[in-house]
């Protein structure tokens, strides 16, 4: 630890971190995975069942935007508090919210068949039917096709302005060293985060809850919210571990960094219980009848299976495993939760999304596998393009220097 | 400091820093003593090591109390709400899991918390009245800001000159001979006892009282402790009012005012009368069908069974209970099988159960119309079954009878 | 520790500062006369602790007729009392708990009056919901005793989850902060210059005498008292939403409730944390140990979270009109320019707008602005809970049953005499015991480290 610091207040670093060649290897091979996986899903669904594959294809797009809005707020909360441990780990961070313009990408066959009055997914892009229904009929100030196209561009612009900046920024500390630029970002995250608040609640409603338009419940943002951030934390992970695999980051990030990020997977996994389980006891509870549908469709049937079965591979299994912190320090240990999170909270947007597709049986199809690794590749792509020619670490940043020390007690 | 060697209990070494008393530690931890300890204002950060001291099983501890804790819970609710005292609430059911997530929450961290309490206190030996470091007087610096080293004389590598070279090598600010404690006496103070003992006993009375009031009957009214929420300030049914032309409290309803399932005009359903006559038919608006019949046997076990007993014999739980008291004033309920009721035209049954006979109250301002009449037919049909003729059973029925 | 920030550098310096940290805070229980301006306080205190008990007797001597609570607003101002102050208890267990496990070590100069004001804050919440079911002779039935009626507590009532919330949440509190208090137990008995005081303060410090064996494994029970406490904290005012949110009543069925309580409470709990402290460094001294720093640290909790409770007010707000329930939408109408909308602009004034100065870095650094924003946030989260509690139950679904609460002069005498239950307690906590945590503060001050390295 000694010989780290002394070389990192010499301006070299002690430590491999840059991407090099790692970048376009890893832009190749994910990049082709994206463009496989997604080519294939585009294939199969325009061949197959429309339904079948807008479903399939939102199911993945909720999983993997929650993980970059997740890196987009992590990095703004960073700044916000000031924070020292995470400093070496930061720059992963930002690289991983720099995915914006990817995500946004993504969004359109999402968006385009909306705009374009199909209702295969949502029933209030096709006004007419909208109109039809005299409860649908009141909310159409929010739910018609050009406001939706509206906020979506507002948040993707808010994202995306938001994540280049804050890695610009940082950037130009490494070459510049600026310590001011530390307390000017703070400033800036200040408000930031009151817009991510917002933007991230209703993108969360806008993509997910008008499936059922009629359904509605206040905690939904923050819903989606716990889960963004247990699945960010984890990827977070599984990312850091990757880049130590491949020689990058090996001496910088230590037990004590996963730890942290093991408690912050932890803390997340019982908040989301908290979260879901308030939403539901609520609504069982007083058991009025627009909210209650919701639940219903999720409580009977093959549904009711997999909600008891999210109760325990959500939160009892994973709260349990992580609750050591033996398993938060162990690389293996963490990584084998990371990956069961990030598959539970798949499976947490298949359950969200799908039962508006079919009430009865699970509709689980080839088409859920190839657009969730074809997006998750995409992703990858992306972070890593922009990770070409930067350094993995902010190593101008004055708190760094705490950062590479930091113990847990 | 000159001592007896009997009387020595260990070497206490004093230190300034804590970074003096780490780097001692690691050279006691070295030479490989075992019943050692330092003492610190506060926990010192990395002294664990120095020391080598192991990790302590209080989680586990901890663990277990919890999980007794959420059992405890599932228990609690499970046993009084779902088995033991039954009653439904708000339509959920029994044994309802989601509205029993907060209290399984809350025992579990009830019982956690007092095992890490108490589990630490045990597994540090606390309370700890006496040690003999209490009485030197540098010793009272250590919850301010001193740093103690204390070997005691008990460790196997203990040795006065050999551990007093080893404690001089570290720094310290003195290194004192601290003797065994034989001022502080082995025994309770006497007035501790004393108050302990009158606690327990003082303790006991409120069970006293419990297991004389469950023990015991008393003839005493119960306490009111609110009067005026026992006996309040308001005019109750049959009381005398002055406030009103006719004296009584009670108000008659206004000429002309009709109740909801009242129908003024259909005299045959309302009165079971047509021009003055008992009816002998059921009116139209009532059909004879097995729906009638089971809501009129429904309603005759609620609101007749308990006087004329559940086969219409005059013996119900309360006249055989009137029977047991002997009251001299109990007129028996009239058995529902006699002859003459069974020639009774329906519309005069109907009119007892609307305005009561003798001593029988009416039901009527209990009973809907409809269920009145439905009473009335499962009479008629209780009086046939009690008089049927054996010709009239199927075989079937006569086999059961026998 | 030694950052440029850090709260730590106004804190006490030099060859000895963990001395000068014993003697700060133990001087202020050992002088033989506490300041003048601690008997002002603790005159008023008295007297409206007074006036508590008189209205209670009152109380129970009348029966509950003495509120001003009428058909159809039968849950008036007992209950928004109770929701304020289980909201105030809430702020000292988040210092103690959860920004001990964020490491935000600036709380060790606060944490121990914080968890003070906790345990009193509870006690005077626990206290409301007895004087409000008005048989106070009968409270045992909350409790799942065998009694000779076989009856039960009804368990899948919210009302019986709060008995077991805030009843668990006062025995952690006291546990955590009697734990906490075991060392400046010890202090206090090695500093005691009278036998009683030494008996006293022995008996509670229990034989403590810092043995690092012992530190060891009281540092793991801490850290696990902090990791129960945290999600407690959550719960216990997650429960109390719960109360409204269960219902269907326009205006408490919402499913944000819970997050959205446990941020209002921690807001109303830093509010009175700074109501406090600033008084309180003033007269006994504090001025090094409570600083400037940590006050700013408040200041910004006080505005993030008051954020967060912005964000819930305008969800719900967002979520009436979406849901498309014409009730729904009325009560928040209602809210906003019916006959209460003064208490609906009065709440929004205080909690929402007043925390934004906060925004100026001179603002959040001037202890009396800090104290100026803590009272009116005080002010605000109750009327948060008058909003919630009266608006929807004044006016629900049929307009024929609408009515309007007027609260009585017992309403306020009880209100006005809770604070004094608080403040009496608060203030001889102030004199008797440690307030503020040494050991803590001693074990983070810079000159701490046993690395051998003090000088980087």
């Amino acid at each position: 630890m000694a010989k780290t610091k002394e070389t990192a207040k010499e301006g070299g670093f002690g430590d491999n971190i840059r991407m090099d060649g790692l970048a376009s290897k890893l832009m190749g091979i994910a990049g082709g995975i994206g463009v496989v996986g997604l080519g294939a899903s585009f294939g199969l669904g325009y061949t197959s069942d429309k339904s079948q594959f807008m479903h399939s294809y939102l199911t993945a797009y909720a999983w993997i935007l929650s993980i970059g809005i997740g890196a987009l707020w992590w990095v703004v909360l960073q700044h916000l508090v000031n924070a020292k441990w995470s400093t070496v780990v930061r720059r992963v961070g930002e690289l991983l919210a720099s995915t914006m313009p990817m995500l946004a990408l993504l969004s359109l066959p999402i968006v385009i068949p909306a705009l374009m009055g199909d209702s295969t997914l949502y029933i209030w892009a096709d006004s007419q039917k909208m109109h039809a229904d005299h409860l649908l009929h009141k909310k159409a100030a929010f739910l018609n096709r050009d406001f939706f196209v509206v906020r979506l561009v507002i948040y993707f612009v808010f994202w995306g302005v938001l994540s280049r900046y804050l890695l610009s920024k940082s950037v130009e500390q490494d070459k510049t060293g600026a310590p001011e630029i530390r307390s000017k970002l703070q400033a800036l995250c200040a408000p930031s985060m009151i817009l991510m608040a917002l933007t991230l609640t209703f993108a969360a409603i806008d993509f997910v809850m008008t499936l059922e338009p009629k359904w509605y419940s206040t905690i939904f943002g923050v819903y989606y919210f716990a889960g963004a951030v247990v699945s960010f934390h984890s990827f977070f992970a599984l990312a850091l571990m990757w880049l130590q695999k491949n020689g990058r980051l090996a001496k910088s990030v230590t037990s004590e960094h996963y730890h942290d990020i093991g408690k912050m997977m932890f803390a997340f996994t019982a908040f989301w219980a908290y979260i879901a389980f308030s939403q539901f006891m609520l609504i069982w509870y007083a058991n009025i009848p627009e909210e209650t549908e919701w639940y219903h469709v999720r409580a009977h049937g093959a549904w009711g299976t997999v909600s008891y079965v999210m109760i325990a591979v959500n939160f009892l299994i994973p709260f349990f495993g992580l609750l050591s912190r033996h398993v938060k320090r162990n690389r293996a240990a963490l990584g084998f939760w990371a990956v069961w999170i990030l598959v539970v909270h798949w499976l947490d947007m298949f359950w969200l999304v799908k039962p508006h597709m079919h009430t009865e049986h699970l509709p689980f199809s080839i088409l859920d596998v190839t657009c969730t690794v074809g997006m998750l590749g995409m992703f990858i792509a992306a972070a890593a393009f922009s990770s070409q020619k930067l350094n993995l670490v902010p190593i101008k940043d004055p708190r760094l220097e705490k950062s590479l020390a930091f113990e847990n007690f | 400091m000159s001592h007896h060697d009997d009387d020595l209990h260990g070497l206490l070494a004093e230190y300034e820093t804590p970074s003096a008393l780490v780097a001692a530690c690691k050279k006691v931890r070295d030479a490989g003593y075992a019943k050692w300890d330092t003492y610190t204002p506060f926990p010192v950060h990395g002294i664990e090591k120095a020391m080598g001291i192991r990790m302590t099983g209080l989680p586990w501890i901890v663990l277990a109390a919890a999980l007794v804790g959420l059992a405890s819970a599932v228990g609690l609710q499970w046993w009084t709400n779902a088995v033991d005292y039954k009653f439904i609430s708000s339509g959920k059911p029994m044994w309802s899991i989601p509205a029993n997530v907060p209290v399984y929450f809350e025992l579990t961290v009830l019982f956690s918390a007092f095992a890490a309490l108490f589990g630490m206190l045990i597994l540090n030996n606390l309370p700890e009245p006496s040690h003999p470091l209490d009485h030197l007087q540098a010793f009272g610096r250590v919850t301010d800001d001193r740093f103690f080293l204390y070997i005691e004389k008990g460790d196997a590598k203990f040795d006065l000159a050999e551990t007093q070279r080893l404690l001089d090598g570290t720094h310290p600010v003195t290194v004192d001979a601290v003797n065994e404690d034989r001022r502080t006496s082995d025994q309770l103070p006497k007035p501790l006892v004393l108050a302990a003992a009158v606690i327990a006993v003082v303790a006991l009375v409120p069970f006293a009282f419990i297991a004389k009031a469950r023990a015991t009957k008393t003839d005493k009214p119960k306490i009111h402790a609110m009067g005026d929420m026992d006996w309040q300030i308001k005019f109750q049914a049959q009381q005398p009012n002055p406030l009103f032309s006719n004296g009584m409290a009670m108000r008659a309803p206004e000429p002309g005012t009709v109740a909801m399932d009242e129908h003024p005009d259909d005299e045959h359903l309302t009165a079971g009368k047509v021009d003055g006559q008992f009816v002998r038919t059921f009116p139209a608006s009532v059909t004879i069908d097995d729906a009638t019949m089971a809501r009129g046997r429904d309603r005759y076990q609620v609101f007749c069974a308990p006087c004329h007993g559940v086969s219409g014999n005059g013996d119900g739980p309360v006249a055989q209970r009137a029977m047991t008291l002997a009251e001299g004033t109990w007129v028996p309920p009239t058995a529902l099988g006699q002859d003459y009721l069974r020639q009774m035209p329906v519309g005069q049954l109907y009119d007892v159960v609307n305005n009561g006979v003798r001593n029988m109250p009416g039901y009527g301002s209990q009973i809907p119309v409809d269920e009145r009449w439905a009473v009335v037919l499962y009479l008629r049909a209780l009086q046939k079954a009690k008089a049927a003729p054996v010709g009239e059973l199927t075989d079937a029925e006569r086999a059961a009878l026998k | 520790m030694a950052m440029a920030q850090s709260p730590f550098d106004l804190a006490p310096q030099g060859e000895n500062a963990f001395a000068r940290i014993t003697h700060n805070v133990a001087r202020v229980a050992e002088v033989p006369k506490p300041p003048r301006g601690w008997y002002i306080a603790f005159g008023i205190a008295l007297s409206l602790l007074s006036v508590f008990g008189v209205s209670i007797g009152w109380l129970f001597w009348q029966g509950i007729g003495i509120f001003g609570n009428m058909n159809p607003v039968f849950w008036a101002m007992p209950i928004v009392n109770f929701v304020f102050w289980v909201g105030i208890g809430h702020a000292g267990t988040l210092i103690s708990a959860i920004l001990y496990l964020l490491r935000q070590n600036w709380r060790t100069a606060i944490n121990r009056f914080a968890e003070a004001m906790t345990i009193f804050a509870v006690i005077c919440a626990g206290i409301f919901p007895g004087l409000h079911v008005g048989r106070p002779w009968l409270p045992y039935w909350m409790f799942p005793l065998p009694n000779q009626m076989s009856m039960w507590p009804q368990f899948r009532s919210p009302l019986e989850w709060d008995v077991f919330a805030v009843g668990t949440y006062f025995t952690v509190s006291t546990l955590f902060w009697y734990m906490g208090m075991i060392p400046d137990f010890g202090t206090f008995r090695d500093r005691s210059t009278t036998k009683l005081r030494k008996a006293i303060y022995g008996a509670l410090a229990m034989g403590w005498r810092g043995p690092s064996r012992q530190w060891h494994r009281y540092e793991r029970a801490y850290l696990i008292l902090a990791a129960l406490a945290t999600p407690l904290v959550l719960s216990v005012h997650s429960v109390v939403s719960f109360d409204f949110a269960t219902a269907q009543l326009p205006g408490w069925h919402a499913t944000i409730f819970p997050p959205y309580f446990v941020a209002g409470a921690i807001f109303g709990g830093f509010a009175m944390v700074v109501t406090l402290a600033v008084p309180a460094r003033q007269f006994f001294g504090l001025k090094r140990i409570i600083t400037v720093g940590h006050l700013e640290l408040m200041a910004k909790i006080i505005l993030a979270t008051g954020m967060m409770v912005g964000y819930a007010y305008s969800m719900e707000f967002f979520i009436a009109w979406y849901g498309g329930n014409d009730y729904e939408m009325f009560t928040f109408f209602n809210r906003a320019l019916g006959p209460y909308a003064w208490s609906y602009w009065c709440m929004i004034f205080c909690n929402v707008v007043s925390p934004q100065v906060f925004w100026s870095k001179k603002m959040r650094t001037n202890p009396w602005v800090i104290l100026g924003v803590g009272v009116l946030v005080n002010i605000g989260m109750w009327f948060e809970r008058f909003v919630i509690v009266i608006t929807s139950l004044s006016r629900d679904f049929l307009p024929s049953s609408w009515g309007y609460y007027k609260p009585t002069f017992w309403d306020f005498s009880l209100l006005a005499g809770s604070f004094g239950l608080f403040f009496t307690l608060f203030l001889l906590f102030c004199r008797y015991l440690p307030m503020v945590a040494m050991a803590e503060v001693k074990a983070f001050h810079p000159s701490a480290h046993g690395h051998g390295d003090e000088h980087h």
